[in-house]
């Protein structure tokens, strides 16, 4: 065996045990359900905001803590914990989901990445307000 | 019907330029191919003087499609969608430019320009292997050019045409106007968070750091195709030397952007973006060291042929993950969805499979040493350092793909089955990319270290003592900056703490070692020195991340004694948002902070935070002035800009975070009455005031007050129950038996004070506490030190590139000229 055969051998080892690190790390997607079932891990859920219910961010008191509600893909509604400022345009976005733990009674989350309109049809429908005369439907060809 | 005030002339011109440049590539690509079959005959000739017709030709019509795009979009015709999307009145001239490549048109066509230019050069520098670069080139260019063809065949779309008129694209009953023109004053403007001089300057570097590997390939390609299977790596080498230094370049600037405006809280985040930039230039940079090799030692050609085609694959990966939609779940700044999924994956795999295909077909034929290389010679060690960076590089791909794989899963396992749930990343991402690749840094730190000391085909002992006081030295200065700069990252455990440690041993190494050898080696001879300086750099670059990194420091830990209860069952993690009242000094880190005042834009809802930092030992003093976008264009909600401040060893970096609700803050609260006189306490809920003073003036003259108008100013002392004391003068004007009312705030208190009654000694004074008064920011705040070791390493590695591509093209020209 040559020695640089036996490199690579060293570094595909390496670069297996580095990965299987990696598959390890990795988590799955959720539903409020079955988080219930994993509690203490950490998780992803795919959640659209409860439009019905207030958003509780009130910077004076704690500029590190946002409250609001979500519901899954099954439909079952929680309340979610997040640990910083209110992300901006939460109100307006599609989905999001939310990276964290299910905890007793609520969900704490400790990143969240919002899905939102995107900004073509944003800007149409912006512009839409603009322009006058305009009905309220509007249909994207 | 005719529509009034439309300018359709530039639109038909531009929808024409497409066209051509589709035909004259796909008319280039045919003739390059007949001209490199049938090439050192008469025959090939001939086709290849055709060829340069067609490809100047589509060259002109690129420059033209982008002329005309860049007239729309300047000379507002918002009758055409893309001028009407992505610019407006107001914009400055110099983000005309940024509004055309913000789209995903425009970004295609300046990879698109690109290509021409370096055509243009292959086509005048090059000679025998013009015809088979410029086949593989002109292939990519009619790629390219259906990305903006905007044909529709039933329910396929086939590219996206920037010329679309907006008319045509939008439903809405003002188009049935013949007038509707006159109706839309201004357009969508460009996303104000693109309105930055980064956006200028950094998407033209990149792009010609992306375009520009496709030299290196399409050499590669031409190699294997006329089984002329080594003649191209000298003339390829300066070529990749050039895409290796402008691709670092601008994924550097895009890091300097990240860090400088966005608010991502730093440089660099894993972001597939990022990744899809980074991954083909580890793959190109270890093209460029097994080609080296190559040229001197006649070893490692069979990888160099991989390294080379692999390199532009990816670039075209990166281009499928990043416009392609499927990275929406994990990147924050992927391009939305133009519904072209399917035609970016065939423009994929009309490359990757001929390619790979090819590749093995000669992998016999391409030339090997069968004799092993000496485990003391340059070329050993090049070559393993080149096998790390392309592990490094499929650790970050594959990572970076997980999205692509859930995909596959669920296409091939159906959706919503028990068998799969889709994958997400674990809870810290970048942890989960630094971990690998700490050990990628120490190896290649080391490795630019000391390979640079050894000779090609074996080193002898004398060589190899050069590297003693290097290496002292190095250890020395390593160990001091551990002791001194106090490197204690402790949040992933001791043992990636070690690794830290190694990394920075191994990068200082880095540094010093190759700084050395530019004297030891070079004799200080700049010319060719340039893979020292580009190492160097890269050493510099090493040791700057890793230590801004590992020190990275949040100030705005919650201290305001706002707030304290980390309540709902948290992590004790402190907040790193901290809310700011005007007027009020806080204390953050090592400084009182203050939101002073704030400003606008003249023009635009852009408003300026005045925040001044006082260091809390007197010696410093100064203004950030974060700002943000509230409410633009419909877009509701906040865009913040961050600011820093620079010092040679860290930077002060904050951004806002959030600002008051106005629908939360109505004023709900009312004025309520209290009589006093003169020495007389008022108590309010967080403290009491002391009327000081009442005086009465009456008429004035000079003011506009006539004998019977007066006015009545109020002295008050304000005792908060903080401990702080203000003064307010509240104000009546009588004038003329109309009474008007000045309060006076304390902002600091939501405190209003109003004179509303003055009967003789006695006053009626109201009080109202108001959350409206009070003005509030809620901003983040870092320190970022060293920073500038990471710009500076960047500057000397790009300059190394270049010097080395200096040096390789002059040695071309010489040897060209012994023949």
């Amino acid at each position: 065996m040559k020695k640089i055969h036996i490199v690579i051998l060293i570094l595909i080892i390496a670069g297996i045990s580095g990965m299987s690190f990696f598959v390890r790390d990795l988590t799955t997607y959720e539903t409020f359900a079955s988080a219930m079932e994993r509690k203490e891990k950490f998780v992803v859920i795919k959640v659209k905001l409860d439009k019905t219910s207030p958003i509780e961010y009130d910077q004076l008191k704690n500029p590190n803590l946002t409250v609001f509600y979500a519901i899954d893909q099954d439909g079952q509604k929680s309340k979610i914990v997040y640990n910083n400022a209110k992300p901006t345009d939460i109100e307006k976005s599609e989905g999001i989901d939310l990276n964290g733990y299910m905890r007793e009674g609520h969900f704490e989350c400790t990143k969240l990445q919002m899905k939102c309109p995107s900004k073509y049809k944003d800007d149409m429908q912006a512009a839409q307000k603009n322009l006058p005369g305009a009905s309220t439907n509007i249909e994207y060809k | 019907m005719d529509f009034i005030g439309e300018n359709l002339l530039p639109g038909r011109l531009g929808h024409f330029f497409i066209i051509l440049s589709l035909v004259s590539s796909i008319a280039a690509s045919f003739t390059y191919f007949k001209s490199t079959q049938k090439r050192l005959t008469d025959d090939g000739r001939q086709w290849k003087r055709l060829a340069r017709i067609f490809f100047i030709t589509e060259a002109v019509s690129v420059f033209a499609i982008f002329g005309i795009i860049y007239y729309i979009v300047s000379s507002h015709l918002f009758e055409y969608k893309y001028a009407w999307q992505h610019s407006s009145i107001t914009l400055e001239p110099k983000y005309l430019l940024s509004a055309i490549w913000e789209g995903q048109e425009g970004s295609f066509l300046l990879w698109s320009i690109w290509h021409c230019v370096l055509g243009l050069i292959v086509i005048r520098k090059e000679k025998e292997w013009e015809a088979p670069v410029m086949a593989v080139l002109s292939f990519v260019q009619f790629c390219l050019a259906t990305m903006i063809l905007g044909l529709k065949l039933g329910s396929l779309k086939i590219g996206s045409n920037p010329f679309v008129l907006l008319r045509n694209e939008m439903d809405a009953p003002i188009f049935s106007r013949p007038d509707y023109l006159s109706l839309i004053k201004d357009g969508n403007d460009l996303n104000p968070l693109l309105q930055n001089y980064w956006m200028v300057i950094h998407p033209p570097v990149l792009f010609l750091g992306f375009a520009s590997t496709v030299i290196p390939f399409a050499f590669a390609i031409g190699g294997l195709w006329t089984k002329d299977l080594k003649g191209w790596t000298k003339r390829a080498l300066p070529w990749s030397l050039f895409s290796a230094g402008v691709l670092s370049l601008g994924i550097m600037m895009g890091a300097a952007w990240a860090y400088e405006s966005l608010t991502f809280g730093g440089y660099w985040a894993w972001d597939p973006v990022e990744n899809a930039s980074l991954v083909p230039w580890l793959v190109l940079v270890a093209g460029i060291h097994t080609l080296l090799i190559y040229n001197h030692t006649g070893h490692s050609l069979r990888p160099t042929y991989l390294f080379f085609i692999l390199s532009f694959l990816l670039v075209l990966y990166s281009t499928y993950l990043t416009r392609s939609g499927d990275l929406q779940d994990t990147s924050v700044h992927a391009f939305t969805d133009l519904g072209m999924n399917w035609q970016l994956r065939t423009f994929l795999f009309l490359l990757v499979i001929p390619s790979f295909i090819l590749f093995f077909k000669r992998y016999k034929h391409i030339p090997y040493i069968a004799k092993e290389e000496e485990t003391s010679s340059r070329e050993f060690w090049m070559f393993v350092g080149a096998l790390v960076l392309l592990l490094s590089a499929a650790s970050i791909i594959l990572m970076t793909s997980v999205p692509v794989f859930n995909k596959l899963v669920s296409f091939f396992a159906g959706k919503d089955t028990e068998v799969f749930t889709p994958l997400a990343f674990g809870e810290d991402t970048e942890f989960t990319y630094n971990r690998i690749q700490i050990f990628v840094a120490i190896i290649v730190g080391l490795l630019t270290g000391f390979g640079m000391y050894l000779r090609y085909k074996s080193t002898g002992k004398s060589n190899l003592k050069r590297l003693l006081w290097p290496s002292v030295v190095a250890l020395v200065v390593a160990s001091l900056i551990l002791v001194f700069g106090d490197v204690n990252y402790r949040e992933h455990g001791i043992g990636y703490l070690g690794a830290i440690f190694l990394a920075i041993v191994a990068s200082v190494f880095g540094v010093i070692a190759n700084a050395s050898y530019i004297w030891i080696g070079m004799k200080g001879s700049m010319k060719r020195s340039g893979g020292a300086l580009a190492h160097l750099g890269f050493g510099f670059m090493l040791v700057g991340i890793l230590i801004s990194s590992s020190k990275k420091e949040v100030i705005s830990h919650n201290t305001s004694g706002v707030f304290i209860n980390f309540g709902e069952g948290a992590k004790e993690k402190p907040g790193e948002n901290l809310t700011l009242i005007k007027g009020i000094r806080n204390d953050m880190g090592n400084y009182w902070v203050t939101y002073e005042r704030d400003s606008a834009h003249p023009e635009k809802p852009l408003w300026f935070y005045h925040v001044r930092f006082e260091s809390k030992n007197g010696k410093d003093n100064f203004v950030l002035t974060p700002n943000a976008f509230v409410n633009y264009k419909g877009n509701e909600g906040l865009m913040a800009n961050p600011d820093a401040r620079h010092y040679w060893d860290h930077d002060i970096f904050t951004y806002i975070t959030s600002l008051p609700d106005p629908e939360k803050n109505k004023d709900t609260a009312s004025f309520v009455a209290r009589t006093a006189s003169i020495g007389d306490t008022i108590f309010y809920s967080n403290g009491f005031a002391v009327l000081a003073d009442l005086a009465n003036h009456k008429n004035i003259p000079g003011v506009g007050l006539g004998s019977q108008d007066s006015v009545t100013v109020a002295s008050l002392k304000v005792y908060a129950k903080t401990g702080s004391t203000y003064d307010l003068e509240p104000v009546l004007i009588n004038k003329g038996g109309q009474l008007f009312a000045e309060p006076d705030t304390v902002n600091a208190e939501s405190l209003v004070v109003r004179i509303q009654k003055v009967s003789g000694k006695k006053v009626e004074l109201g009080l109202k506490e108001s959350n409206s008064v009070m003005q509030y920011i809620t901003l983040k705040a870092y320190k970022f030190p060293f920073i500038n070791i990471l710009w500076i390493g960047t500057i000397l590695m790009v300059l190394g590139f270049i010097i080395s591509m200096m040096r390789r093209i002059e040695t071309n020209r010489l040897s060209l000229k012994k023949i």
